[in-house]
């Protein structure tokens, strides 16, 4: 099958709907409706009936209904009332589902260290933050090229979860092979410290599984009522993988001076990992867009000859590699974009979805609009100290310059954690009362 | 402009080493070393300000910077950039209660070193009180605040609030970076507002009008 082919049907199980049960007919056909306005707004075979909105909430809802992020962290049918109210309140195009409320109790079974969350390091009403630091050493890129699942669990993951540190005893698993000596490598397991770490692993994985299952329950009933999730699967970008979750920022910068042939080796060996990774969760959601948040490739951050060298080449293998499997990659290019315009047209027609952030929108739709559909970008500082008013304006010029002839999403340039809810209202009605092209 | 200048301004970190090794070998003055870093290091920014450079080009600088600096250590006898927590300090700097992003305040602090001011650093997820403490005990004249969650435009507020009931006589300006802008910036009172690290520190030196070059040990 043609990449095109794949796509198609990729849309196509989305649209269908198969496995929901719809409350009534007037659900279904608003489902199918707003699917087809985005399949619509990103395939740019031609406008679709109006500009689809779909905001970028973080945790926006959990606000909104008046709970603390801690309470969404750790009572999961809080967090799943306070998302079908949301919904159902705002009615947008499509919504993104609870991913953005990660379960505190997992967090704490593994002793978490990457994470500051309510309760463990900011009060109950702030969202968990990321620490970033250098989770692999510079002088461990050989050991990560050579073997990337090996280094994830035997070093980044003792690193990152405390209960984790016995894994770093584990002996790597190609050492089993046929010899009747083989066992030696099962030693390990052996070990009360590593049968510890085991233990807190399956604690994890039912905390996580009853997390799942919640918004799984949150999909079915949303989606039920007309609403389709947002993205189906998530990956990144390989300097991402590497500078965020490994090297860190002041880590990879380095690299890019004193290891450069290292790091574009390091860079070419998840590619792969990214792919599959954006292929089964997507694949499993039975839903084509996969979830890409980009950081430092923004600009300011590299010259546009290390995004040229170190940012871009994997990041369009990855990209490319979604598309031949029927995916449509969602970039979400966060900070703005604007001299990186040219370079990342280099793909094909009608198979990306690019967020702009901080890019201007005009230029993104003179450079990109024939090659993907854009989505954006609400100035976040905007939604959260300005008014109803101003958000309208903003979002009817907007839909003037980046809506003009189909292929663009409404939507804010990050994600929404605590605004007015007359801010909200005022981004997705605008689309609504001024976004129709017939 | 001489060789090591040239090599710090292009970035060339081997060079840079080389040629302060070779220098101290020829019982060239410490601090005259020092000082020709610290120009390449004026030419970097000068290029970052002109687009030449990119935040990777400052970030590597300030390591280079950083490697010299440990060559020279055992020849200097006066600190050529100031410790960590300076009691006495120009500029305290910290990311505010409620935000523990770091990223951005961490380069902006290490540039501003680099240039010679006495940076206390606040650390992250810093209260009020503890600003407005830090900046009494060590008499800074610019407080830095750093934020990137739109949760914490309430906490610039109050820090900035609680700064402004000092005295006069203390003439704090408060610089806020990280997710802000004009609008940001009026919300909670600042005196000035940057995205980048290096309009932080040029406005550091326009507000405290000098180059601090060398320091007491």
């Amino acid at each position: 099958m043609k990449p095109e082919e794949r796509q198609e049907q990729m849309f196509l199980s989305w649209l269908s709907g198969k496995g929901i049960e719809f409350a009534n007919p007037q659900a279904e056909k608003d489902y199918k409706e707003r699917v087809m306005r985005l399949k619509e707004a990103i395939q740019l075979k031609g406008p679709p009936d109006r500009v689809p909105v779909c905001p970028l909430t973080g945790l926006f809802p959990v606000y909104y209904s008046g709970i603390t992020v801690e309470e969404a962290m750790y009572d999961y049918d809080k967090a799943a009332d306070a998302w079908k109210k949301y919904v159902l309140d705002f009615k947008p195009d499509a919504y993104v589902g609870t991913v953005f409320v990660p379960p505190g109790r997992f967090f704490e079974v593994l002793d978490y260290k990457i994470y500051r969350w309510p309760g463990h390091g900011v009060p109950p009403d702030i969202s968990y933050q990321f620490l970033e630091a250098e989770y692999m050493k510079a002088d461990e890129y050989d050991t990560l090229i050579q073997d990337p699942s090996d280094f994830w669990l035997r070093s980044y993951f003792p690193r990152i979860f405390g209960v984790l540190k016995p894994f770093a005893k584990l002996a790597p698993f190609t050492e089993v092979l046929e010899m009747v000596m083989t066992c030696g490598s099962f030693i390990p397991f052996g070990l009360p410290e590593v049968q510890a770490a085991f233990k807190a692993l399956f604690a994890a994985g039912e905390e996580a599984c009853r997390w799942a299952a919640t918004g799984r329950a949150v999909d079915r009933a949303l989606q039920g009522r007309g609403f389709p999730a947002l993205v189906g699967g998530i990956s990144k970008a390989p300097f991402d993988i590497i500078g965020d979750t490994l090297r860190g920022t002041r880590g990879i910068i380095t690299d890019m001076y004193r290891r450069p042939e290292k790091l574009l080796q390091a860079l070419e060996a998840v590619v792969p990992l990214a792919i599959r990774m954006g292929v089964s969760s997507a694949g499993a959601a039975g839903h084509p867009l996969v979830f890409m948040p980009l950081h430092k490739g923004a600009d300011g951050f590299l010259s546009g000859k290390q995004f040229a060298t170190f940012y871009w080449p994997t990041l369009r293998k990855v990209i490319i590699g979604l598309i031949e499997e029927g995916m449509v990659p969602f970039l979400f290019a966060e900070g703005s974009y604007n001299s990186r315009l040219e370079i990342i047209r280099n793909l094909p027609r009608g198979r990306t979805v690019w967020l702009f952030d901080q890019t201007d929108m005009a230029e993104a739709k003179e450079i990109l609009g024939d090659i993907a559909c854009i989505a954006g970008n609400v100035p976040i500082t905007l939604l959260t100290l300005g008014t109803a008013d101003e958000v309208k304006e903003y979002c009817r010029r907007l839909l003037k310059t980046a809506g003009k002839d189909g292929g663009f999403i409404l939507s804010s340039g990050v994600a929404i954690d605590n605004i007015r809810p007359e801010n909200m209202r005022a981004l997705i009605e605008t689309a609504k009362e001024s976004g129709n092209y017939f | 402009m001489g060789p090591l200048t040239l090599a710090m301004a292009e970035l060339e970190e081997k060079k840079v080493l080389e040629l302060v090794r070779k220098a101290i070998g020829e019982d060239k003055s410490p601090l005259e070393i020092v000082e020709e870093c610290r120009q390449g290091l004026k030419i970097v920014g000068e290029r970052y300000a002109t687009g030449e450079y990119f935040l990777s080009d400052l970030v590597m600088s300030a390591e280079i910077f950083q490697e010299a600096l440990k060559v020279l250590e055992p020849f200097l006898s006066v600190a050529a950039v100031f410790p960590e927590n300076p009691g006495e300090a120009d500029i305290v700097f910290g990311t505010v209660e409620g935000d523990i992003h770091d990223i951005g305040k961490n380069i902006t602090i290490s540039l501003l070193r680099c240039e010679g001011f006495r940076v206390y650093d606040a650390g992250v997820d810093i209260p009020p009180d503890i600003f407005l403490n830090i900046v009494q005990e060590t008499g800074a004249r610019v407080l830095g605040l750093s934020a990137l969650l739109t949760s914490s435009f309430e906490s610039m507020r109050r820090t900035v609030q609680l700064i402004r009931m000092l005295p006069p006589v203390h003439g704090v300006k408060v610089l806020i970076g990280g997710l802000v802008n004009e609008r940001v910036c009026q919300y909670v009172g600042a005196d000035a507002w940057v995205r980048e690290a290096m309009e932080g520190v040029a406005i550091c030196r326009r507000w405290l009008g000098m180059k601090v070059l060398v320091s007491k040990k």
